[in-house]
């Protein structure tokens, strides 16, 4: 795999290191010789389409898979051998798995069995209003919202103290319109409580906005891990490229000792030295339009999808479909002879 | 890699019960085997190719294809009614129509009796003294009038989850109702009427208090016959195998006859149901069916006891009765939390390990629930008398034989709410640090805790209702209210063994209430 790791962490300084993890279910190889390390702190994403591995490999890190092969490490032990109530591993599942003869105090208080019961109902009622449910002790799970559920599921998570926290597609179950408020809220919490977590989504925006680092995965493999905006904008191949949102891949020639790439809409920067035959990839936003001038390839806008806020225009360069995102300042219609011009150096892909 | 922990290695704690249970059922019927080969080669094919044998498969056969057709035709128009048409009160119709599960076979099998003779009720409430019901004749319509609720609510159900656009469908195709019925509706009812036909058809090679007191000569009764009277041990091993035989072919043949079959709904529509039928001038004749059927399964049987019970008066020794009532709870109870005991390692290691062995281990619990009862008990009586002579005729041995047999029973709630429990919870007590026993005691057994006590009641009612086993396995003296029913009977004792029919049926109602509470919830 010649996926960049772009992790600085030692297995030392790292909360969480995972080396060349494997694990088959019959002929499928879910999970192929992964590895990525979390920082104490850190939000951690693992992201990819549906099985792609990500949800074995957080449940291997859990304890309820075993691995075939490779190393778990947390705080610098080897965990793999552990089972799951010896690892000091909390995890938030997505469909939040409360008990449901349990009373929302007595959810989050589980973890606590052995302290005198006082304690025990202090300390829990900490995490209840700690996660902004106070006055909810009593109440059962089925009498909670969507909302109020995950906040419980994550209390009973922390109040355990686990070292390390995993959450399972945590926000999916959840209306849209309260997704991007709970994943704010829950990402303060997060931060303040300074223990790493690990989550795994197959929301790209989810990703991007939630995680600290993200680690893309198809077919059980490791494509590439790194902050999400240097990801997002330096995607190592087609696929991370595709995944993490909306992009255009070129194919471009670099003449011997240039910087520039020739493409179907022009000349092209490269983010990289690269040469002969390259692909590229450059996302709709770093595209500008500017009217056709002499000299330049042909290009002509096909289609214009207003989408509310903003606007995307496709524009057919010489038989190859490219798509751009502009505004309502934009004056093109379809049929117009426009210029493509990038805004920024294309990422040139490794396949 | 040696790793210490697996999560999907099935732990010993379930491994070790279940394979008891399993083995459990397999080794007496090993010993229903070595017993029956213990005859020479050439006297066991004289003993099994004779013509005896013949006339009893003959009548085994007959009696369930007469059982069959009665039960259909009684339960078809019901479930039609029921579901299809405008009677009403709908509600109050359903629960007659489950109501005569409460009326075991030997206690309609004893109404009937009842109602012919000189001292009959029929005489003493119309004058018409009939002769006394038996044979082939008796036997059908006393197991008829009994298991015709199973086929109900097999259609019922069926005729209720049936998307109502393919009636629609085919009317607007241009079918008329009746050939929309028989082209569309009927073919849908086809796996219904198949596992309906299944239970009543087991049921029916396995019962044997109807059939004796019919004096019926079929498998069963010949079985018991060969044990209790003659004791020719041989020959009863040989019937029992036959009649283990015959109920493999018949699941065997029911498996590959639903397999055949493709009937999954292709569409989502659900909440519609389908259009009423308006009985307009059949109204008359829909209620004369209702009220024919009901006064036969239901209230026959009851005013026959009732009739009996009053030539008792004084004379019933109620403490007797009640003493027969403690054996058959003491019996009961026990047995009915060995099944559930047994039940909780097969449930959780099908619901969390399936793989092959398991598999097989699941199906094992199910198949003793399909072996007949009598071949059951008989191989229980060469383990026991060839292993641990000790426990031949003792309560323990009584137990064990109910608490395997009706171990699926138990199974079947248990799995279903593990499933429906999921894994998740689990797993989350888990990583907040209780270990693997302690999170399926703290959180799993809660939530499945109602089904656990629903198998511990069905196995519980079922016990008590239960003839045959009892009448092989009881230790001497231990009657219980089912045997004082059906010896009672077997004399011609009627108003004796009145008292203990009526509890019987008082005590069975709460298993069609369980059975009542169940449909209930799913609709």
């Amino acid at each position: 795999m010649n996926a960049p790791i772009a992790s600085p962490l030692q297995a030392t300084t790292a909360l969480l290191t995972v080396r060349a993890l494997s694990k088959r279910f019959g002929e499928v190889q879910a999970v192929a010789e992964a590895g990525f390390s979390v920082a104490p702190g850190e939000i951690f994403a693992l992201i990819g389409p549906s099985g792609c591995g990500k949800s074995t490999t957080l449940r291997m890190i859990a304890g309820f898979e075993r691995p075939d092969g490779g190393e778990i490490l947390l705080g610098g032990e080897r965990i793999e051998a552990l089972p799951p109530e010896k690892r000091g591993v909390g995890i938030v599942f997505q469909d939040y798995a409360l008990f449901p003869h349990l009373s929302v105090l007595d959810n989050v208080a589980f973890a606590l069995s052995k302290l005198p019961r006082e304690e025990r109902q202090a300390r829990a009622r900490r995490f209840i209003a700690m996660v902004g449910l106070e006055g909810l002790d009593a109440r059962f799970p089925d009498q909670l919202s969507g909302g109020q559920q995950q906040r419980v599921a994550l209390a009973r998570a922390l109040c355990a103290e686990p070292r390390l926290i995993l959450l399972d597609e945590p926000f999916s179950n959840l209306d849209a319109s309260l997704r991007a408020a709970t994943r704010r809220e829950i990402r303060g919490l997060l931060k303040e409580t300074g223990i790493g977590a690990v989550f795994v989504t197959h929301d790209q925006e989810e990703a991007l906005s939630f995680a600290d680092r993200l680690c893309v995965m198809k077919n059980g493999v490791v494509q590439q891990v790194g902050e999400p905006e240097r990801v997002y904008y330096r995607p190592c191949n087609a696929f991370v490229a595709g995944f993490l949102g909306r992009t255009n891949i070129l194919s471009g020639r670099v003449a011997a000792g240039s910087t520039t790439a020739d493409t179907p809409i022009g000349p092209v920067a490269l983010d990289r030295p690269a040469s002969g035959e390259v692909l590229l990839s450059i996302r709709p936003e770093h595209l500008a339009l500017e009217p056709a001038a002499p000299g330049c390839p042909i290009a002509r806008v096909s289609e214009r999808e207003f989408k509310g806020h903003d606007m995307t225009l496709w524009i057919d360069c010489g038989g190859s479909q490219v798509q751009m995102d502009t505004d309502f300042t934009c004056p093109f219609r379809p049929g117009d002879s426009v210029r493509l011009v990038a805004r920024s150096a294309a990422t040139v892909l490794s396949d | 890699m040696a790793l210490a922990y697996d999560p999907r290695r099935p732990p010993l704690v379930l491994l070790v019960p279940a394979l008891a249970a399993g083995a459990g059922m397999l080794v007496p019927l090993g010993y229903l085997v070595t017993r029956a080969l213990e005859g020479t080669g050439a006297s066991a094919a004289e003993l099994i190719l004779r013509a005896r044998t013949l006339e009893l498969l003959g009548n085994t056969l007959a009696l369930v294809a007469c059982v069959l057709a009665l039960s259909t035709l009684i339960a078809l128009p019901l479930a039609l009614l029921v579901t299809r048409t405008d009677v009403a009160p709908r509600r109050a119709i359903s629960i007659l129509c489950v109501l005569p599960l409460a009326i075991p076979g030997y206690v309609m099998a004893y109404a009937l009796i009842g109602l012919s003779g000189y001292y009959g009720f029929l005489n003493a409430a119309f004058g018409v003294t009939l002769p006394r019901l038996q044979g082939l004749f008796g036997a059908t319509l006393a197991l008829s009038l009994y298991v015709f609720p199973y086929i109900f609510l097999n259609l019922r159900s069926a005729l209720l989850g049936m998307d109502p656009s393919l009636v629609e469908a085919a009317r607007s195709l241009g079918r008329s109702p009746w050939r929309t019925f028989r082209d569309v509706t009927l073919p849908h009812l086809m796996p219904a009427l198949l596992s309906g036909w299944l239970v009543v058809g087991l049921y029916v090679i396995g019962d044997f208090g109807a059939v004796a007191l019919m004096r019926y000569e079929v498998f069963s009764y010949a079985i018991y016959n060969q044990y209790a009277g003659a004791f020719d041990r041989v020959y009863a091993a040989w019937l029992s195998l036959i009649l283990v035989a015959l109920t493999v072919s018949i699941l065997l043949a029911e498996g590959l006859l639903a397999r055949r079959r493709r009937y999954a709904r292709t569409g989502t529509g659900v909440a519609r149901a389908a259009g009423a039928f308006r009985l307009g001038r059949w109204r008359p004749l829909a209620y004369a069916f209702l009220g024919l059927v009901f006064a036969a399964s239901i209230g026959l049987p009851l005013a026959v006891i009732l009739y009996w019970m009053s030539f008792g008066g004084e004379a019933i020794d109620w403490s007797r009765i009640a003493a027969a009532a403690a054996r058959t709870a003491a019996t009961a109870a026990p047995a009915a939390a060995l099944a559930t005991l047994l039940a909780l390692p097969v449930a959780l290691l099908s619901a969390r390990f399936s793989s092959r062995p398991i598999w097989f281990l699941e199906r094992l619990a199910y198949f003793g629930y399909a072996v007949p009862p009598l071949p059951f008990a008989l191989a229980m009586v060469f383990f026991a008398l060839s292993t641990l002579p000790a426990l031949y005729q003792t309560l323990p041995l009584l137990v064990l034989a109910y608490g395997l047999s009706f171990l699926a029973l138990a199974v079947g709630p248990a799995r279903a709410a593990l499933l429906q429990a999921g894994g998740r919870m689990e797993e989350a007590a888990r990583s907040l640090g209780r270990s693997g026993a302690a999170a399926f005691v703290a959180v799993t057994l809660p939530t499945i805790s109602r089904s656990l006590v629903a198998g511990f009641l069905l196995v519980f009612i079922l016990v008590v209702k239960e003839l045959p086993i009892a009448a092989l396995l009881a230790p001497t003296g231990w009657t219980t209210l089912s045997m004082n029913v059906f010896s009672r009977t077997v004399e011609g004792q009627l108003f004796e063994a009145a008292p203990y029919a009526l509890i019987t049926v008082l005590f069975s109602s709460l298993f069609v209430g369980l059975i009542l509470s169940h449909e209930g919830r799913r609709r």
